[in-house]
């Protein structure tokens, strides 16, 4: 295992979502389910994170937060789709103001459905994630070596 | 005199857990101004009335905001009850009030848990949402959800609870109180806790009447006003209410506000369990609003007082669904609580109106 | 026990007396929400007062009228007038904090104008339920004016009302027409004469369809008979409308 996939840290963003799936994922957090135990930090800075959860049907005027805070992380990076609105607009689909999924504006690794997700869903896409992590990390040194 | 400076405040926050953007004009550590941009939560779901008939669209009501998402529901099925002119069982409208005391009270625990990892006391902030699971676990045995219930219909309630769950929640209530004691000392005893909240973020009784502001915010500048006390559907039943006030009208006085809410929603709900009705949950409401038929409706959520408006259009979909949520209403207070502050202090006044900006802007 | 609410109607020139009215006497502003409706937007005013809600509803605002600002008065209104400014385009002077139309930052401008195809529908159905019942509701009268005067004239047909004058040479139609221009005279005879030349057309027609259906299978032959009624019942409420 890599050094990133012993204890991802996470950095949290809701994009135009209700606060239930944003909810559960601070609970998944605490000492309910606790993913701390598992090196799982909560940070606000991107540059420190590697797992990027999004929440929310994305609108109009966030398109460019996502997009920023994607690109300010530094690779290797996943994102996971928290909740049925990440994942594909959600109830809110047809409305006027919203784009449809997160995947629209950045690209996603881990889709991880449910209204509110539950925390074990987002534990289980968060190991997912740490999985595709370690390709991505593998692949990118092998790329350093390569080049 | 200092220089100005502008420093952006969110939409992406550790402290925040919605999107806000404020412009802070800063000389030299002190908040002089404060703009708040919001839009961030915009999703126009009040056009989605003309796709979604009257029915449907209560699952839509409830996701404006995970955090109300009850009182959200209950208020928009009274409001087309209203228009309707549909009388529901007094079961149900006990069984609602239940629900959304319990929902205050798991709001106003998941409140404390923020407001204390924004000022820094993160395992205060664990211990209170451990607290908060207990909530809704109940939820969960109840409803079946965790944090959107989808209990609620026009013309009364999906699910009862039985005797056994009645006397479990009763049973867990109490233990609840016992835990909750010791947090309420950590927030309202503790020195350096008081030294971040007392004194900070003040506005005062004429500025709160001025600013119409409602809600703990509002009853925190003794400002006497709670939706309850007009009795509305299951609230009449209660035998005496009286809003929580306090005089100060700082970051203290709202903890102290809302941490005093939560004992009197347990009673409320202990209240409600000694004396609710039988009979049935719901009755089968046919047909459509009436053209040109309206409503209006008041309910207390967490943050405060929420108005719902419909109108019909005689078809099975709605012509109009209005939510005015209390975060909306509270903005202008927010702007004043925060001028003169300092830039530290700026996340504890923030989250001490209790925003819920996906309420705000639906 | 439940919420005392009322719906006032205001104009849009006492809404500044209003505000101040309210002020004054210590009403507490509680929101301001906007309904596209058929003729405009009418915008709600929502006070409350000693446990009453009030709604103070000004109907028919159009895209050029402007509305004043309350916020001198209440300053919690400007979020709500910048949002109804940038959902609904109605325009409004003098806010306090004024976003100018960058409040919500919007896919599509003022969406909440926008009529959708299926609140369009809605819009319709309405209206023709709104029209049928009318035209119920005056079926009981038309029928005791009509039993009057066929009362107050024995040798009148009775039956339906009005329908399709057959050209039969009858005198009634020479004697009206006797007193009118005669190049109107040709003109009238020709529409009449069309006009039964399209009835007997279609007598012919249903005589032949009649006869297609006798030599079609009888479950096929029923259905057609039963659209065929459908449509013949669609019709003559068609020609009374028609008629009136």
């Amino acid at each position: 295992m890599t050094y990133a996939t012993k204890s991802p840290w996470v950095i949290h963003y809701d994009a135009s979502s209700c606060n239930g799936c944003d909810i559960e994922v601070l609970a998944a957090l605490c000492p309910g389910y606790d993913v701390e135990r598992f090196g799982i930090v909560n940070t606000g800075n991107p540059k420190h994170a590697d797992i990027f959860l999004v929440t929310g049907s994305v609108n109009e005027q966030n398109i460019k937060v996502v997009q920023e805070i994607y690109n300010q992380m530094v690779e290797p990076k996943v994102v996971v789709a928290c909740g049925i609105c990440a994942c594909s607009g959600g109830i809110f689909h047809d409305c006027y103001n919203v784009i449809g999924g997160v995947d629209q504006a950045i690209p996603v690794d881990v889709y991880a459905p449910g209204c509110a997700v539950r925390p074990e869903a987002i534990i289980d896409a968060v190991v997912e994630a740490l999985g595709i992590l370690e390709e991505k990390s593998k692949a990118l040194q092998a790329q350093r070596k390569g080049a | 005199m200092g220089k100005a400076t502008v420093i952006p405040f969110g939409p992406q926050h550790p402290v925040l857990p919605e999107p806000l953007h404020l412009d802070l004009v800063v000389e030299d550590e002190t908040v002089v101004e404060a703009i708040p941009q919001i839009g961030f939560v915009h999703r126009g779901l009040e056009k989605l009335v003309e796709t979604r008939d009257y029915n449907q669209f209560i699952y839509v009501a409830e996701r404006i905001c995970g955090i109300c998402a009850f009182g959200h529901s209950m208020g928009y099925a009274e409001t087309v009850e209203r228009l309707m002119g549909v009388e529901i069982p007094e079961r149900a409208e006990c069984l609602r009030v239940i629900w959304h005391e319990l929902s205050r009270v798991h709001s106003h625990i998941l409140w404390m848990g923020l407001a204390a990892d924004a000022f820094g006391f993160e395992s205060l902030f664990m211990h209170c949402w451990r607290l908060r699971e207990r909530v809704l676990d109940i939820f969960e045995k109840t409803t079946g959800g965790r944090v959107i219930f989808s209990v609620v219909k026009v013309g009364g309630v999906v699910r009862d609870i039985d005797e056994g769950q009645l006397a479990e929640i009763k049973r867990v209530l109490e233990g609840i109180k016992d835990d909750y004691s010791q947090i309420m000392n950590a927030f309202l005893k503790d020195t350096s806790v008081k030294n971040r909240t007392v004194g900070v973020g003040f506005v005062s009784h004429e500025d709160a009447l001025s600013m119409s502001m409602v809600g703990p915010f509002a009853r925190a500048s003794n400002v006497n006003y709670d939706v309850r006390m007009l009795g509305n559907g299951g609230y009449g039943r209660l035998s005496d209410f009286k809003p929580v006030l306090d005089t100060q009208g700082d970051c203290y006085a709202r903890v102290k506000v809302r941490a005093l809410e939560v004992l009197q929603s347990i009673d409320i709900i202990e209240e409600m369990i000694a004396q609710l009705p039988s009979g049935d949950i719901a009755v089968s409401v046919k047909g459509s609003p009436a053209d040109g038929a309206e409503a209006a409706n008041l309910v207390e959520q967490p943050r405060g007082e929420c108005y719902y408006y419909a109108r019909g259009n005689g078809t099975k979909n709605l012509e109009r669904m209005r939510m005015r949520t209390p975060t909306s209403q509270n903005l202008a207070g927010m702007t004043t609580a925060l001028s003169g502050c300092d830039l530290a202090d700026v996340n504890m006044i923030v989250l001490t109106i209790d925003p819920c900006i996906s309420c705000t802007e639906r | 026990m439940t919420l005392e609410t009322e719906f006032v109607p205001l104009c849009i020139e006492e809404l500044p007396a209003l505000a101040a009215e309210k002020k004054a006497e210590g009403a507490r502003f509680v929101q301001l929400l906007a309904v596209n409706a058929e003729e405009g937007v009418d915008l709600i005013y929502t006070f409350m007062r000693d446990g009453v809600l009030t709604n103070h509803e000004i109907k028919g605002v159009g895209p050029s009228t402007v509305v004043p600002s309350i916020t001198d008065q209440f300053l919690a209104a400007f979020v709500f007038e910048n949002e109804v400014h940038d959902l609904f385009g109605v325009s409004i002077s003098d806010i306090a904090i004024d976003f100018g139309g960058n409040f919500y930052a919007l896919a599509q401008k003022e969406p909440m104008t926008i009529i959708s195809p299926e609140q369009k529908a809605a819009r319709e159905k309405a209206r023709k339920l709104a029209a049928a019942k009318a035209a119920k509701e005056r079926q009981p009268a038309a029928r005791a004016a009509q039993a009057e005067y066929l009362a107050g004239h024995p040798d009148a047909h009775p039956g339906k009302p009005r329908g399709p004058i057959e050209p039969s040479g009858s005198d009634d139609l020479d004697a009206r027409l006797a007193g009118v221009d005669p190049e109107k005279v040709a003109r009238v005879k020709a529409a009449l004469a069309a006009k039964a030349k399209k009835a007997s057309e279609t007598a012919a027609g249903n005589a032949e369809l009649e006869k297609k259906l006798a030599g079609m299978d009888p479950e096929k032959a029923a259905k057609v008979r039963a659209a065929m009624e459908a449509k013949a019942r669609r019709e003559p409420s068609a020609t009374e409308k028609e008629g009136e």
